[in-house]
């Protein structure tokens, strides 16, 4: 007899939960076919414990530019925010003074979302458990019709990597993690040598073929690569204090109309190697779209208001983002 | 009914004719016998029985043809022998379940690769992509609706041989909408007339629609955007205006195939509302696609933001407009989270890593004054608790509860009754309440969780119904089937319970809380019924009592005690009608 092993049970356990909030989730007002509305951008931290979420939660909150952050952590407490910044702290929530905020998940996410959409942050950071399957939590934001999930990263640890895919107990779900992942950020660059990373960089890419992964050092990762929103207009990211691991970017304008299935199935054949994108184009109709690409996930919604029609493209090497910029231009001979 | 019962309202009691005649002039009392090939009354006074007469629902008499002659020889009645060759035992009680919540999800097919718990008992896994379309086949096969999609999930591209697409599933039906979500559920698989009903077409632009190599949709809808909108049509129709009745016709099936006749639905009013709830069982009753007896507990946060002070007052009617089939019956609270999913609070040392432990809506320092009004109203309290550390909470709440006005035969029954240690079953019993318990995490559960979530000394000891019973605390088995994957099945349960077999099939989980056959049994029958306060009217096969009863291919008591699980449910009679 075909004897199920505890991992496998742990595995249909998992799948079954994950259906049953998909089921839940999608019965609810969510975004039909999309015009898009300015509304509150979710980007979900996922990863194992101990991989470094609530570091790189810190950093974004430390340095949120012209952003209001708002980050939903499972600890309030294990979230150590320069001091300097605090203006109010309790055990459910601290305030900053660079007017982010950092409060702790409540029983009914969704209504925490409503309230903090109505508090008018710009963009909202969740730290999913480090035991939890992601798609659950992204499945109660494509519910919300006020949100829009704007991606998915996930955070993992190139020290404990090896060891955690090797326990079929943890193996299954970090592989649920980095599966469903849009961005992989693999930590504590300072601790480990190029030939772990590399090392950490392929067991990544045989998990989760396509996986955008960067390297990352005491969670200092530019807010542009993490969340859309802090893309502004179409001026390219910056952030002075991060030089140990620097991104290559560009800004491609459209010459003419775009035809947004071209678009699709230039973003559908995979090929391009972006950590980020963002930017609007106009059909022959004139109809404006907002192209936006976190890792290897995109979207093309119908934007209302007025935009400029530029895209910026992000990526880890200048020969990714050369690429892409090729790629980009070919829309305009069709 | 024949001559006097005890429980006729007390000006019938002796002015009552024994021959009522009808308009048509026809006599109407009549007693009908089941002979059985063996009865299990579960009345230790009479243990064993050949045949039960049964007339109006209620039982008349049980022993043998022979013994039940006074009666036979003043009434008129028939043999009815279907039965001769069966197993008779009182009808099955799973005082636990959450039927109308649960059957919406269970329209989904299973075709996962390895064998899984479904409500209707174990699902076998399938090997390969061919049985995986075999199956579907079937499943078009015995499709009777060609709007509603098949819907099912488990599919395992790695596992077994790689994706399906649309033109395979077209193959199996060009007609009827088929929708497959994969074992990890990142991806929908969708043939051409449900790529219809979601909406989308060769000109739709998104992330995760997928296409073959010449543009034209594959059916494949990839992550969480893409699935999500899959998954919304189904959703409609999982979710839709006639979702609870639906569920509760479907389950009602899936309880009656399990040999059960009475449950009970945990949270009433939670979901849609108590009235909206209760219509739906009372018109499923009334066109009789629910054989069961339901009690129907109201959850109390719901209760209390619903009707406030008239909350009393509100069970006291629904009260009067119930009957014995449909009825409402103490009051629910959830005081903490689940076992499967790791978020039951537990005492020192705690869990093994991170948690997600949560209390429920209720704070617990207020839990005393939340409990009181129904404490003193006399209303059985449900209180549920998984953790040890909930039920040290639940137990304090009993004990101020009994300074506060003492009572005795109160029934406070702790729900689930997870994680627990012999000295809280000692203090259970001595505040005099009782306990539900979910046994089959023993069984499904509990190896997992040595190494994930409790530690070894809290899995293994899982649902301590051994230290239940030696401390005297009654205790039922129960399915809570919800959104966990466990099976609605009694005497699965009662396997559990008398085996404690880990999930490996071999390793016996701390055997000193296995219990006999005969307390397992009594635990979905007679004990089962005391946990619900009607065990003087369900759960044994004794005069006077309702004439519900679980039909069997074999004896539990005979077989070998680890086939108890296998045992074929033939049938169920409800108030003296067989089912079927």
């Amino acid at each position: 007899m075909n004897q199920p092993t505890k991992s496998t049970l742990d595995e249909i356990d998992a799948a079954w939960t994950s259906v049953l909030s998909t089921l839940h989730f999608a019965h609810l007002p969510g975004q039909e076919e999309q015009v898009l509305q300015p509304q509150l951008d979710v980007t979900l931290l996922t990863g194992f414990l101990g991989s470094g979420k609530t570091t790189v939660l810190r950093h974004l909150l430390e340095h949120p530019g012209a952003l209001r952050i708002a980050v939903i952590v499972n600890d309030v407490g294990a979230v150590e925010v320069d001091a300097h910044l605090i203006r109010n702290m309790t055990s459910q929530q601290i305030s900053l003074s660079n007017g982010c905020v950092c409060c702790a998940l409540s029983n009914d996410l969704s209504e925490q979302l409503e309230q903090l959409s109505a508090d008018s942050y710009d963009v909202v950071l969740i730290e999913a458990s480090g035991v939890a399957d992601p798609v659950n939590i992204s499945q109660v934001i494509h519910g919300l019709p006020q949100c829009r999930l704007d991606g998915i990263v996930a955070v993992a640890d190139p020290t404990s990597l090896d060891a955690y895919l090797e326990n079929p107990q943890i193996a299954s779900l970090l592989s649920r993690q980095l599966q469903t992942a849009h961005l992989v950020l693999l930590s504590k660059a300072d601790l480990t040598d190029e030939f772990q990373q590399q090392r950490a960089t392929d067991l990544v890419s045989a998990i989760a073929p396509g996986s955008r992964i960067i390297s990352i050092c005491q969670g200092q990762i530019d807010l542009g690569v993490v969340v859309g929103a802090a893309i502004n207009g179409v001026s390219m990211p910056s952030n002075e204090e991060i030089d140990a691991f620097p991104f290559a970017s560009t800004i491609v304008s459209p010459a003419g109309p775009w035809h947004r299935t071209d678009v699709g199935s230039l973003l559908d054949k995979g090929d391009l190697q972006l950590l980020r994108g963002k930017g609007w184009f106009a059909d022959t109709d004139n109809n404006l779209y907002q192209l936006q690409i976190v890792g290897r996930r995109w979207s093309i919604d119908r934007w209302r208001n007025d935009a400029p029609r530029a895209v910026v493209l992000i990526g880890a090497h200048e020969r990714d983002v050369a690429a892409a910029e090729t790629l980009f231009r070919s829309l305009d001979q069709l | 009914m024949l001559g006097h019962t005890l429980n006729d309202d007390a000006k019938k009691i002796g002015g009552r004719s024994r021959y009522v005649v009808d308009d048509q002039g026809e006599v109407m009392e009549h007693i009908t016998v089941y002979p059985a090939s063996q009865i299990h009354t579960m009345d230790p006074g009479r243990p064993k029985a050949s045949a039960v007469a049964v007339s109006e629902g209620r039982i008349v008499s049980v022993g043998s043809i022979e013994s039940m002659q006074p009666w036979l020889r003043r009434y008129p009645h028939s043999i009815d022998d279907r039965y001769k060759d069966k197993v008779m035992m009182p009808g099955f009680i799973d005082p636990h379940t959450h039927l109308r919540l649960s059957g919406t999800y269970m329209g989904l097919e299973y075709l996962g690769p390895v064998d899984s718990a479904a409500p209707g008992g174990v699902r076998k896994g399938l090997p390969s992509r061919d049985a995986v379309l075999n199956q579907l086949r079937a499943l078009v096969a015995e499709h009777s609706d060609p709007n509603v999609p098949i819907t099912a999930w488990g599919y395992d591209p790695a596992s077994q041989d790689g994706h399906l697409d649309r033109d395979m599933l077209d193959q199996i039906s060009d007609s009827v909408p088929i929708w497959v979500i994969a074992y990890a559920p990142h991806i929908v698989y969708a043939n051409t007339p449900m790529i219809q009903l979601i909406g989308v077409n060769d000109d739709s632009v998104g992330h995760g629609i997928g296409r073959y190599p010449d543009g034209r949709l594959n059916g494949w809808f990839v992550e969480t955007e893409a699935t999500a909108r899959a998954a919304r049509p189904v959703a409609q129709q999982v979710y839709g205006p006639n979702a609870g009745r639906t569920a509760i016709d479907r389950m009602g099936a899936v309880a009656k195939a399990a040999g059960v006749t009475t449950t009970a639905d945990l949270v009433w009013g939670m979901a849609d509302g108590f009235e909206p709830e209760w219509n739906d069982h009372a018109s499923a009753i009334a066109d009789g696609t629910l054989p069961l007896r339901m009690f129907m507990i109201p959850f109390e946060p719901k209760l209390v933001r619903e009707f406030g002070s008239d909350m009393l007052q509100f069970l006291e009617t629904k009260r009067a407009e119930g009957n014995e089939r449909l009825n409402t019956h103490g009051v629910k609270y959830v005081n903490d989270g689940s076992y499967p999913s790791m978020t039951l609070v537990m005492n020192e040392p705690g869990y093994l890593d991170e948690d997600g432990a949560h209390t429920g809506e209720v704070p617990w320092e207020d839990m005393v004054d939340r409990m009181l009004p129904f404490w003193k109203a006399g209303i059985q309290i449900h209180s549920h608790a998984n953790g040890d550390r909930t039920l040290d909470m639940t137990l304090d709440t009993l004990e101020s509860l009994q300074r506060i006005h003492p009572r005795f035969d109160h029934r406070f029954t702790v729900e689930h009754y997870c994680i627990s240690s012999p000295a809280q079953a000692r203090r259970l019993a001595a505040l005099g309440g009782q306990a539900s318990v979910n046994i089959y995490f023993v069984h499904f559960r509990a190896q997992l969780h040595s190494e994930h979530g409790f530690g070894p000394d809290r899995s293994e000891a899982t649902a301590r119904l051994g230290s239940l019973e030696r401390a005297r605390v009654p205790f039922a088995l129960h399915s809570d089937f919800n959104l966990v994957v466990t099976p609605l099945s009694p005497l699965l349960a009662a396997w559990c319970a008398v085996n404690r077999i880990g999930a490996d099939n071999e390793t016996i989980m701390a055997p000193g809380e296995r219990i006999s056959v005969d307390s397992a049994l009594r635990a979905i029958t007679i004990d089962a019924a005391y946990i619900l306060n009607r065990d003087d009217r369900l759960g044994s096969l004794e005069v006077g009592k309702y004439a519900d009863f679980t039909i069997l291919d074999d004896d539990p008591y005979e077989v070998n005690v680890t086939e108890i699980k296998d045992i074929e449910v033939h049938d169920t009679v409800l108030d003296g009608e067989p089912t079927n």
